[in-house]
């Protein structure tokens, strides 16, 4: 029997109790149903007034069972909703503030349990009423009125790692308005953010002025690659710590000091390596303009690694 | 409280050639404090993301206790995180900050108070449950981000750094208050540091770490004075062991125009591994080098005339920097000795103390059983 036509046989079977989607039924009352994944990855519930235990094992053999669809709490909530997910124009959701946004993306390794109690985890990291918006069941954005600190997402990383004991990665987000480009905004820092954790799976929190570089690169054609091969040669005869050195004297504002004391080595061992790398490549680490070229072909080499 | 077994645990990471862990083997028993250190990047902190279940093991097995628990849920594994940052949610006050992993976990209001009072009494915190985090001290606020893993009770705690953030003061203050907690809970502990100091102080034992390789496991007293390898050597002890090339002649370290009389008892092992005649590289630490006369006098096959470059008074204590036939050594001897900076001095080292590595391998030579 083909599942689409079970499908239609459990809508015959238990009528009204039978949520074939998400979204033709309010969503206060998602708790009362069982939900699970049909092939198509369509969600559809059915109630639980409706249906025996010994039913509900019988259809988890069939289908994968489901959280329940992740809801829409407040007005806001649906506001951000149609303008990031949905693409609704600010007019069409009546919505007149021009005042800059962030986006604090948020993914999980695993699909949230208690989507509730990760709500009133975010409740007690923000002021106010939090606008936390699932797209799925492991990615989420809130929606900030400025732009959170990366230490400060650090800790809140922290704190939910410990409470719900899921790999947390949080994304910063640049500026966004609410016009017509918000939704083509949040689709391409969802990109980058998918693009760095797919290339730093140890690294917990990202911004978006970091990791877009590395978007650039990963979009562009064989030309930019052969820009950097002279870089490749020499980064593939040294060993990783040049590499690792160099990403670090970047990546701490050029400051070697601070570097140093990442990579836990001697500022002079540092300094050595830069000054060794100079003297085979013909570029200097300390210069703006040929760190920029060095820094983007790191990231280039990473990049090609990865493939 | 539970014990852990890894074996032959390694990962590698997706769209990754090279293992951040390999082949880690360790059995921490039921209550130890076990450190892991190294440097960064040595794959300390992903073998105890593994162990809390936030990273797929990608080869071995992992028992908490005698339950095999790799395909195991991280919530139930039954362990208590606590990471760098003592985070803790700014609008909740202490009491709501402790309670609020239960609450998740669905405890009855009775048993939440009671555990996050206990926890309170035990971290000296009852007066503070009504604050907020932002109204305690930076010692007051990493109590309640302990007392967030105390009240779960968990048969192990996972600590990732959480030291590492607080000034150096406080992080002397807490690392007293963890191992006197431990002592009173005797919860199973591993503990992730970089901070060497860290690993000895407060340490039943210590894993050393390096590129994802175990380098040694032992007891602080183990891993100080009987190094695996010039690593272990090097990492740990402050400042750290002094390394030189040296070539062996019977009875004697060769360096330069410099000849150091090596112990018999030394000497043996090196000969019937076949050294004698070869370069070896002598790890000594700073303590072991003496500017004492009584000692010169004692030890005049040892001692050898220093140009001190640099004397730097630590308080009890003076770190010498100077070199040997070029090479450069620190010492460190009691600050009641008055030494200038350009002083000649003579010095000795002791060599009963010192070590041999063999340069290709780095090992320690010793004894073999």
């Amino acid at each position: 029997m083909k599942r689409e036509t079970m499908l239609n046989q459990l809508k015959n079977l238990y009528g009204d109790a039978f949520l074939a989607t998400d979204g033709d039924r309010s969503e206060a009352d998602a708790d009362d149903f069982y939900w699970f994944y049909a092939e198509n990855g369509v969600r559809f519930g059915v109630k639980k007034a409706a249906m025996t235990d010994r039913e509900r094992a019988l259809l988890a053999l069939r289908f994968r069972p489901a959280h329940p669809p992740l809801r829409l709490y407040t007005r806001a909530e649906r506001f951000w909703h149609g303008l990031l997910f949905e693409g609704l124009t600010a007019e069409r959701l009546d919505h007149a503030n021009n005042a800059p946004y962030f986006l604090l993306h948020i993914a999980l390794k695993k699909p949230i349990a208690d989507a509730e109690g990760f709500r009133e985890a975010i409740g007690g990291l923000i002021s106010k009423e939090p606008v936390l918006l699932w797209k799925d069941e492991g990615t989420a954005v809130l929606v900030l009125n400025e732009r959170p600190e990366k230490a400060i997402v650090q800790e809140v990383v922290d704190l939910l790692v410990t409470d719900f004991y899921i790999d947390v990665a949080a994304f910063i987000g640049g500026p966004l308005a609410i016009d017509e480009r918000a939704k083509a905004r949040y689709d391409l820092e969802a990109a980058v953010f998918r693009l760095a954790r797919r290339l730093h799976p140890q690294e917990q929190v990202f911004t978006f002025a970091q990791a877009a570089p590395l978007y650039a690169l990963e979009c562009g054609t064989q030309a930019i690659e052969s820009i950097f091969q002279p870089l490749f040669a020499v980064l593939d005869e040294e060993d990783a710590e040049m590499e690792k050195s160099l990403l670090a004297y970047f990546e701490h504002g050029m400051n070697s000091s601070t570097a140093a004391k990442a990579l836990y080595i001697h500022r002079n061992s540092l300094l050595y390596r830069l000054d060794r790398f100079s003297e085979k490549t013909g570029l200097d680490p300390k210069n703006f303009k040929d760190a920029v070229y060095i820094y983007l072909g790191i990231l280039m080499h990473r990049l090609r690694k990865q493939r | 409280m539970a014990s852990i077994t890894m074996k032959h645990i390694s990962k590698i990471y997706e769209n990754s050639n090279t293992y951040a862990v390999k082949d880690f083997n360790l059995e921490i028993k039921d209550k130890e404090f076990i450190v892991f250190v190294g440097p960064s990047g040595c794959g300390k902190s992903t073998t105890l993301r593994m162990i809390a279940g936030l990273e797929e093991i990608s080869e071995g097995e992992l028992y908490i206790g005698d339950r095999l628990v790799n395909d195991v849920p991280p919530k139930d594994r039954d362990i208590a995180m606590v990471f760098q940052n003592y985070a803790l949610y700014p609008h909740m006050n202490v009491y709501d900050n402790m309670a609020f992993g239960l609450k998740l976990r669905k405890f009855k209001k009775a048993e939440i108070d009671k555990r996050v009072k206990e926890a309170a009494r035990i971290l000296g915190l009852e007066k503070f449950l009504d604050r907020k985090p932002k109204a305690l001290s930076g010692g007051q606020r990493q109590r309640v981000a302990l007392g967030r893993a105390i009240v779960r009770d968990p048969q192990v705690f996972l600590m990732d750094e959480p030291l590492s953030n607080l000034d150096a003061k406080l992080r002397v203050q807490m690392r007293a208050e963890l191992t006197k907690l431990h002592q009173r809970l005797q919860t199973t502990t591993i503990y992730v540091t970089h901070d060497q100091t860290e690993a000895m102080t407060m340490a039943t034992r210590i894993v050393v770490m390096k590129d994802g390789v175990i380098q040694q496991v032992g007891t602080p007293k183990e891993v100080y004075e009987l190094p695996e390898n010039v690593f272990v050597g090097g990492f740990i002890g402050s400042p750290a062991m002094n390394f030189m090339n040296v070539r062996l002649e019977d009875g004697y370290a060769v360096l330069g125009q410099t000849k150091i009389k090596v112990p018999e008892g030394k000497m043996k092992t090196l000969r019937q591994q076949g050294y004698v005649g070869k370069e070896v590289i002598l790890g000594i630490r700073p303590e072991d080098i003496h500017d004492e006369p009584l000692f010169i006098d004692a030890s005049k096959e040892t001692a050898f005339d220093a140009i001190i470059d640099v004397a730097e008074l630590m308080g009890a204590e003076t770190y010498l920097y100077s070199t040997i036939e070029g090479h450069e050594f620190i010492a460190r001897i009691d600050s009641r000795h008055d030494v200038k900076n350009g002083q000649k001095l003579k010095l000795a080292f002791d060599m009963n103390k010192a070590h041999f590595f063999d340069p290709v391998t780095e090992k320690r030579i010793a004894a073999k059983a």
